[in-house]
C-alpha cells in the first residue's frame, strides 16, 4: 500500500482519486483537531474541509520534506488560528440543555460536567496556547512536531504550554483539588 | 536540584522531553520535596482532566462531502520543475526561440554599435559654446525696450 507522500504526489499529477485515501486516512485528525480547537461541531466542519481543500490545491507544489501528518497538522492549525482569531462571540437566549435526573445517567452527567468545565477552561486559552495543548494533550504530539505543525520553535511550545497549563491549573483549581 | 530549577523543568519533565541527564535530578528532588511533588501530581492531573472529554466521531459523510468539493475544485495544473537552470529554454516552442535569439542579436548589435560610437568620439565633455543671450533664451522681443526701463536693464545684464 502506497504511503501518504506518495498518495499526494499522485494527486500532484492530478490523480483526484488518490485524494480520497488521503481524506479517508487523515479525516479523524483533521476533523477532531479542528473540534478540538473551535469546540463547535459545524465550524470544525469547515475548517476541516478547508484544510483539505488547501491541501488540494497545495498538491501539485508539494514535496514530501516532512511527513504528510506534519504537513496536515499545519495546514488545520493555521486554518483553526485564523478561524478562532475572527470569530465573535455568539449570545444566545436559549435556555441550557435540561438535565437528565434519571439514576443511571448521573455519571455520565458527572462527566459531561467536567467535559464542560474543561471545554470552558479551554476557551478560555489564547489561540497559540489553545493549539498547543490540543496538539499536545490530544493528538499526543511531542515539541518538536508541535513546533514544526506551528511553525515555532521548540522553545516557544514549551512556554505556551507552560502558559497554557498555568491557566488551566487556574480555571480547574476546584477540579483539580478535588482530585476527581 | 532546587525547587525554582525544578519548576521550571517540571513541564518539560512532565512532557518527557527533559534531557536524560537531568532526569535522575529531577525524581531525586520530587523524592525529597512534597510541595515539589505536590504541584507536579496537580500538572500530571490536570493532563487526565483535560483527557476527560470522549474524542469525537467524525461527522456521518464527512469524506463524501469533502470529496465532492474536491472534485469541483479540481487539482491546478501542476507546476513545470526545472530541473536545471536553462530547462526554460528547451521548452520554449522553436519559432517563440528563434524570435527570442533574433532580438538577443539585434540587441547585442545595437549595443555594440553605440559603444563603438561613443569610443569612437571619445569621452569628451559636450563643448559648451557661449550663444547668444538674446537667441538662447529667447529675448529678442525684449530688443526694442526703451532705455532705462527694466527690460533693458535685463538685456545689459544679460549681454
Amino acid at each position: 500500500m502506497a504511503n501518504d507522500e506518495e498518495i499526494m504526489l499522485a494527486v500532484g499529477k492530478g490523480d483526484i482519486d488518490a485524494f480520497e485515501e488521503i481524506v479517508l486516512r487523515h479525516q479523524k485528525t483533521a476533523w477532531q483537531v479542528a473540534y478540538r480547537f473551535l469546540g463547535d461541531a459545524a465550524e470544525a466542519e469547515d475548517a476541516a474541509q478547508d484544510a483539505f481543500m488547501r491541501i488540494l490545491a497545495a498538491a501539485p507544489r508539494y514535496q514530501p520534506s516532512a511527513t504528510f501528518r506534519t504537513f496536515l497538522y499545519r495546514v488545520v492549525s493555521r486554518l483553526c488560528i485564523d478561524r478562532k482569531r475572527k470569530m465573535h462571540p455568539v449570545f444566545t437566549d436559549a435556555p441550557p440543555d435540561a438535565p437528565d435526573h434519571r439514576p443511571s445517567a448521573s455519571k455520565n452527567l458527572l462527566t459531561s460536567e467536567r467535559a464542560n468545565d474543561v471545554r470552558r477552561a479551554l476557551d478560555t486559552l489564547p489561540a497559540n496556547q489553545r493549539m498547543a495543548v490540543v496538539l499536545r494533550y490530544y493528538e499526543g504530539l511531542d515539541y518538536r512536531n508541535i513546533a514544526a505543525a506551528m511553525e515555532i520553535t521548540e522553545k516557544a511550545v514549551e512556554r505556551l504550554l507552560a502558559r497554557g497549563r498555568a491557566r488551566l491549573k487556574q480555571e480547574l483549581a476546584g477540579l483539580l483539588e478535588g482530585g476527581n | 536540584m532546587n525547587c525554582a530549577k525544578f519548576r521550571k523543568m517540571a513541564n518539560v519533565y512532565l512532557d518527557e522531553e527533559t534531557p536524560q541527564t537531568l532526569r535522575a535530578a529531577i525524581q531525586a528532588h520530587l523524592k525529597t520535596c512534597a510541595d515539589c511533588r505536590r504541584a507536579y501530581e496537580m500538572t500530571k492531573r490536570l493532563a487526565g482532566l483535560l483527557q476527560t472529554e470522549p474524542a469525537p466521531d467524525v461527522p456521518e459523510g464527512f469524506a463524501r462531502r469533502v470529496m465532492t468539493r474536491a472534485r469541483q475544485q479540481g487539482i491546478p495544473k501542476p507546476v513545470p520543475v526545472l530541473l536545471y537552470p536553462a530547462q526554460w529554454w528547451f521548452e520554449l516552442a522553436s519559432p517563440l526561440r528563434i524570435a527570442a535569439a533574433a532580438m538577443l542579436v539585434i540587441g547585442l548589435a545595437m549595443g555594440a554599435l553605440m559603444g563603438w560610437d561613443v569610443g569612437q568620439n571619445g569621452n569628451a565633455a559636450p563643448i559648451l559654446t557661449k550663444t547668444d543671450t538674446l537667441k538662447q533664451y529667447s529675448l529678442d522681443y525684449l530688443g526694442d525696450a526703451p532705455y532705462g526701463s527694466l527690460a533693458q536693464v535685463f538685456l545689459t545684464i544679460g549681454k
